[in-house]
């Protein structure tokens, strides 16, 4: 007899439907698994085998045959141990319901009990959207499957609920949760631009990076304050939407980085991976692709600590996805396309000792050293940072001053209304942020007026300025523009942008 | 349903317990045995088919005991 059971895997970070087949037929004992199944699905027979006998079921006798359709695209992970045993079951008689209109997802034990898996959101969201309405998942992913709006989840702790549930012995009350009430406890975070003590310049130049979307390279000796700034910066940038939150969780349901408890990542992420990371680790990788950190950080902030100690091929492969916002994992068996829309926050010290610069300390480094030191980033990855702060070290009295910097919220505010005029202005021109303009958009939204023009003019002849940090500066003074609601670009404004340049000076001489 | 039975007895303890016996060899045996039991009388996808194996321990001056695996091992594993 042929049983199916409906279930589903993950492709980059979309779902689709996989069916699980089961026959049971007359021959030698046996038990295989049929339509590309990776190691741990081929795995899967001795977990389900046990799982059932450790439920006190009779695993059927004859020839057991698993089909895994469509057969043509490679299965991965541990989802399918329980439509398998359920599939089992089915054939063997030992379930009697109906169980097309059911999606089924969980590993299983040797005792029986169901695990949770990876993936559950995007599989809910793509599943429900071909028609399934009812899902059976383990109680652990329950919160996550249950965010998805119109869907029915029945959360299971083990095989036998499981099965006692399709008999009808067994009632399960649907998993529902309230989205308004975790959306709005989601949705805070437990740090504040409050906490940092001076550093006004800094905090400036966060606020227009966050406004324009630009991204940041933040140079200062060590304890300064450079990684404590990165991390409040999610807090200013605008609110996630709920769409953006959904895109988020999924990126991190697939990396299996939501906790039992948590539903949703209803904040910006903020990822600070160390510097020995991989390409791989980075960008997303694997035989079977999972998404690196920057689409961990899709939405959020991604922070490069000690930047020039990162391993140079992999920050050259960071290019690619700050361009498109996107990455594209291509392996042999599959191509698969994650998301990557993050801001760059990048820290690092002056030179290899720590202290170039610093009024209070000397400096034991050779120029030589520090050429070397600063050269490890590379032009073309320097030129997608518009804006380079310098962090110094704070003074005795700054450290002690009592005086409370503004709330995250009061930036936030402002930072929400930049934005929200620049996506008013770019509507038609499929970009949403002033870090994106280039060439023409440029040319066209960007006009100086003429003070602002002589300006720049003076400062590019002064202080040598090449050509790329011409339309750096262009970009950023109109964002300052917008943080202060003015349509027109005038001198202060091109006068503050300057300053986020002069770092091109002092250190990459070009 | 048809079912081969491997008996194995065990006479002296010292050679370990009758089911030690039962190695992938003598798996791959049986199973063999058993192909060509279905061929030769015409059952071949007409029978369930189980393995079990039954051990005795059968000390020289004493009583049998007999320990009974049913379904103790299907093709490939």
């Amino acid at each position: 007899m042929i049983a199916r059971v409906n279930s589903s895997a993950v492709v980059g970070i979309e779902g689709y439907i996989v069916n699980v087949e089961v026959d049971i037929s007359k021959g030698l004992p046996s038990f295989s698994t049929v339509g590309l199944p990776d190691s741990a699905i081929k795995e899967s027979r001795n977990r389900v085998e046990m799982a059932i006998k450790n439920s006190g079921l009779d695993f059927p006798i004859g020839k057991i045959t698993i089909n895994l359709a469509p057969a043509d695209i490679r299965k991965e992970g541990s989802a399918f141990d329980l439509p398998i045993a359920l599939g089992i079951l089915k054939a063997a008689g030992v379930i009697n319901a109906n169980l097309d209109e059911f999606i089924v997802l969980g590993e299983l034990s040797l005792d029986g009990k169901v695990r949770g898996v990876r993936g559950v959101l995007p599989v809910t969201i793509s599943a429900h959207s071909k028609g399934f309405d009812k899902f059976i998942v383990p109680r652990d992913n329950a919160n996550e499957a249950a965010i998805v709006k119109g869907v029915t989840v029945y959360p299971v702790d083990s095989l036998l609920e499981a099965v006692s549930f399709l008999n009808g012995v067994l009632d399960i009350q649907p998993h529902s949760i309230d989205i308004d009430s975790i959306w709005e406890r989601a949705r805070v975070y437990d740090v504040d631009f409050q906490d940092v003590r001076g550093q006004e310049g800094a905090k400036r130049a966060l606020e227009i990076a966050a406004a324009g979307g630009h991204n940041v390279l933040m140079i200062g000796p060590p304890g300064a304050g450079k990684t404590m700034l990165a991390k409040r910066l999610p807090t200013i940038l605008p609110p996630l939407s709920l769409e953006e939150a959904l895109e988020t969780t999924k990126v991190h349901s697939v990396a299996g980085l939501l906790g039992r408890e948590q539903a949703l990542v209803g904040v910006r992420p903020f990822r600070a991976p160390h510097h020995t990371i991989s390409d791989a680790g980075l960008i997303g990788g694997g035989h079977f692709p999972t998404p690196g950190e920057v689409s961990l950080a899709h939405n959020g902030v991604l922070f490069l600590d000690e930047f020039p100690e990162f391993n140079r091929r992999v920050l050259e492969a960071l290019r690619q996805p700050m361009e498109d916002g996107e990455v594209t994992i291509s392996r042999a068996t599959m191509r698969v396309t994650f998301p990557a829309r993050f801001m760059l926050v990048a820290a690092m010290n002056p030179c290899p000792c720590g202290y170039f610069g610093d009024p209070r300390h000397n400096c034991t480094c050779t120029p030589a050293a520090i050429q070397r030191y600063v050269s490890k980033i590379s032009g073309p990855l320097l030129d997608r940072i518009d804006i380079h702060i310098e962090v110094p070290a704070l003074t005795f009295d700054e450290l002690r001053s009592k005086s409370v910097g503004e709330p995250s919220s009061k930036i936030r505010e402002r930072v929400t209304e930049a934005r929200r005029r620049q996506l008013e202005r770019y509507k038609d021109v499929g970009i949403y942020s002033n870090a994106q303009l280039s060439g023409k958009l440029l040319e066209k939204y960007c006009e100086l007026d003429s003070t602002a023009e002589d300006l720049l003019r003076t400062a590019i002849e002064q202080f040598g300025f090449s050509a790329r940090a011409y339309t750096r500066i262009v970009k950023v003074a109109r964002t300052i523009a917008d943080l202060e609601g003015s349509d027109r670009i005038r001198p202060e404004h091109v006068g503050e942008a300057i300053q986020y340049r002069t770092l091109d000076r002092k250190y990459w001489i070009r | 349903m048809i079912v081969f039975i491997e008996v194995k007895t065990r006479r002296e303890q010292q050679f370990g317990h009758p089911f030690e016996s039962i190695t992938t060899r003598k798996k791959q045996q049986l199973i063999k045995m058993a192909k060509q039991y279905l061929v030769e009388h015409n059952l071949w996808d007409k029978a369930y088919v189980r393995f079990d194996v039954i051990g005795v321990n059968w000390p020289k001056d004493g009583n049998p005991s007999i320990e009974h695996i049913v379904d103790a091992f299907r093709v490939g594993g």
